[in-house]
């Protein structure tokens, strides 16, 4: 591998990585909360990316369908949470992680309802489009280069809303010890609903970067994102936000050198690999790298 | 535990075990009346259907067999489902469509297995044994690791040997075709080997149930720590659950190979997987009743639904097909047994002993969780016998 082959590659895994760990983020969060593994999440991915595409039918500009879609994904988010798992809350986890497929199913069924089962291509903004050359013959795709820079500002705004707003402490807290927060009087029914709409609107956003990465929009579109950004949150540790990041950026590298390493027709087997690679942290180290352990109480 | 139960009831213990003989002849020969007719009387599409009920409710009875007995929740036993289709299939395909240009990664003796000779069933039982056998070993390999896991992680990991399976199937084209499939397998799956198979399921998932394997299962289900702590081989009892129901699978996997001819793998991944689950979570986890209820009613809803999804009109209201309602209406339904009605139609009992009333002696006692009413308090106020005794 090349110099300029391998700063390409490294962009790109850069941005591979930040996609994930915009979808991993609300997973994580979720997940930390209630004991949810909310499988449905890359469905709220996808209705961001289908909202876009439908505003942007109605001829908007993407200044305006972009804040727009988001807008719509958190709708979805906290719509999902009321009719769905709200209900749920306390049920065994088993139990939730089948209800989200559930809504994952319903939700897709109803994209593939009103798109239909072709791919609609995305209507990614010109900005995005083209190469950036830089130094040494490498160059950079928008799309990624945008990719990588919004989901930094993203992860500092997050970080300075767990850190330092009420609500975001009050989310902390509550991940920690449920019981305790509540009697600390903190409104855990708030705090819920702000991780689905964050969770949410990350997602949404990352609807619109994938799109704008794979060029299109289907129905199933979230399901890959999804299942590897779950893989991401139990690399870095259930629950944990920076292990959630660390071990979506710690996915993005992984994959894309795994394909750029492996002879071609191994390539293939990307999915694998990393499923067995799963397997063997579930096994090695169930709490992931950033994750704690929480011994079982009799 | 499950010892002091007919200690204390041995007046009723008598009627019970004979209402319940009677009720398994009755179950029996109904079932086979069931076949008869299909076999006899109903014409090709519905007769599939039929073998598509059994075929799904034994893949639903073993998913009732490791998720509902040990509540190892387990997303990968179409994994199983597909392993026992691809194996058997490879063996009873004509040599003709083995060959080389077709399918080049084929072992020699494999390529040349000829069962074309066979008769049509002795071919298919020896293809439904192996393709079973397979799915064992491989649920043995996999689950000796995984079966140390429980709740989220055991689903997750067990999803993963799905995506790993699937993966594979879709890429090794020299021996699976990839994503075209495999086809020209001989259809030679009828109602009866169907029903027998599924009344094999049936029988051992009872049995296992009623054994001290089984009360160790729902022991460790309710309690790890403390089924644990009175001696019970968690491991080592999740594991017999899952190599069962992995081999049951597999042979349900043989039999749909056989049934329609030709597989590929957008059979075996997540739509079927979330419909087995439903099958189950509908009749009721760890109702072995419950199980085939639930599958023939999945199987028979979408056939049901189809006339809804491919358009026409209601009244005067014309409209254009619906492709994907059908699923929609599943997936609600679905959530809303989860919400209203987490148990299913079942919960942990029989159908014919629901039909009762009644539970089994040792579900009264290991079932599902009892409340502690003043009637039932002195019960539990008895001494615990002595496990060595």
């Amino acid at each position: 591998m090349s110099a300029a082959e391998f700063g390409q590659q490294f962009i790109n895994a850069l941005s591979l990585g930040s996609i994930y760990a915009l979808v991993a983020i609300g997973l994580a969060m979720v997940f930390s909360i209630l004991r949810l593994i909310n499988f449905a999440h890359g469905e709220t991915l996808m209705i961001g990316a289908v909202a876009g595409v439908v505003l942007a039918d109605r001829g908007l500009p993407w200044l305006i369908w972009l804040p727009l879609a988001v807008l719509i994904t958190v709708g979805a988010g906290w719509l999902m949470e009321r009719v769905a798992y709200r209900p749920m809350r306390g049920a065994p986890d088993v139990t939730l992680l089948l209800t989200s497929l559930g809504v994952s199913i319903a939700l897709q069924n109803g994209a593939l309802l009103t798109l239909g089962s072709q791919p609609r291509p995305f209507p990614t903004p010109a900005v995005l489009g083209g190469q950036i050359p830089l130094a040494g013959g490498v160059q950079i795709s928008r799309v990624n280069l945008v990719t990588i820079a919004i989901a930094i500002v993203l992860m500092i705004a997050l970080t300075w809303f767990v850190t330092r707003t009420q609500t975001g402490i009050a989310m902390r807290a509550t991940a920690e010890n449920a019981m305790a927060a509540r009697l600390m009087g903190i409104n855990t029914n708030t705090v819920i609903i702000a991780a689905f709409l964050i969770g949410a609107a990350l997602a949404g956003v990352a609807g619109f970067l994938w799109g704008s990465r794979v060029g299109r929009v289907e129905y199933d579109m979230g399901f890959i994102p999804v299942l590897k950004a779950f893989v991401a949150t139990v690399i870095g540790g259930f629950g944990s936000i920076p292990g959630a990041v660390l071990g979506a950026y710690i996915l993005g590298f992984g994959e894309i050198f795994l394909v750029a390493l492996l002879p071609d027709y191994l390539t293939s087997y990307r999915d694998a690999f990393i499923f067995v690679a799963l397997i063997l942290i579930l096994l090695i180290r169930p709490q992931g790298i950033l994750g704690s352990t929480e011994p079982e109480k009799i | 535990m499950a010892a002091a139960a007919p200690v204390q009831r041995p007046v009723r213990r008598q009627p019970f075990a004979r209402q319940q003989a009677m009720l398994a002849l009755a179950v029996l020969l109904i079932g086979a009346l069931l076949t008869w007719f299909a076999h006899a009387n109903l014409n090709g599409y519905r007769q599939q259907l039929f073998i598509l009920c059994a075929i799904y409710a034994i893949v639903a009875v073993s998913l009732a067999l490791t998720s509902g007995f040990t509540g190892v929740f387990s997303l990968g036993q179409i994994g199983f489902l597909a392993i026992g289709a691809y194996v058997s299939a490879l063996l009873t395909m004509p040599p003709l469509v083995k060959q080389p240009i077709m399918l080049p990664g084929l072992p020699e003796w494999l390529a040349t297995f000829d069962t074309t000779g066979w008769p049509p069933q002795a071919a298919l039982l020896f293809a439904c044994l192996v393709g079973g056998a397979v799915a064992a070993i491989i649920g043995l390999l996999v689950g000796a690791p995984l079966m140390r896991l429980s709740g989220n992680y055991v689903a997750v990991a067990t999803m993963g040997f799905l995506i790993i399976v699937h993966s594979v199937l879709n890429n090794w084209g020299a021996v699976t075709r990839g994503a075209r499939g495999l086809s020209q397998i001989p259809t030679s799956t009828n109602p009866w080997v169907a029903y027998i198979w599924l009344v094999i399921a049936v029988y051992v998932a009872l049995r296992l149930r009623n054994s001290p394997y089984g009360r160790s299962m729902i022991a460790s289900r309710e309690n790890l720590i403390a089924s644990r702590g009175i001696g019970v081989n968690v491991l080592r009892t999740r594991l017999l659950a899952f190599v069962v129901s992995a081999f049951l699978t597999g042979v349900a996997g043989a039999l749909l190979a056989h049934q329609i001819g030709a597989i590929a793998p957008t059979t075996f991944y997540f739509g079927t997987t979330f419909t087995v689950v439903i099958m189950v979570v509908l009749g009721g986890m760890g109702s072995i009743s419950g199980a085939v209820v639930g599958a023939v009613i999945m199987t028979l809803t979408p056939e049901l639904l189809r006339p809804i999804e491919a358009g026409g009109a209601i009244g005067p209201i014309q409209y254009s097909g619906l492709y994907g309602l059908s699923n929609i209406i599943l997936a609600v339904g679905f959530i809303l047994i989860m919400i209203f009605r987490p148990q299913g139609l079942f919960g942990e009992r029989e159908l014919g002993l629901a039909l009762f009333g009644r539970r089994t002696p040792q579900q009264e006692w290991a079932g599902e969780s009892i409340a502690i009413t003043p009637e039932l308090a002195p019960e539990i106020d008895e001494p615990i016998p002595d496990p060595r005794a």
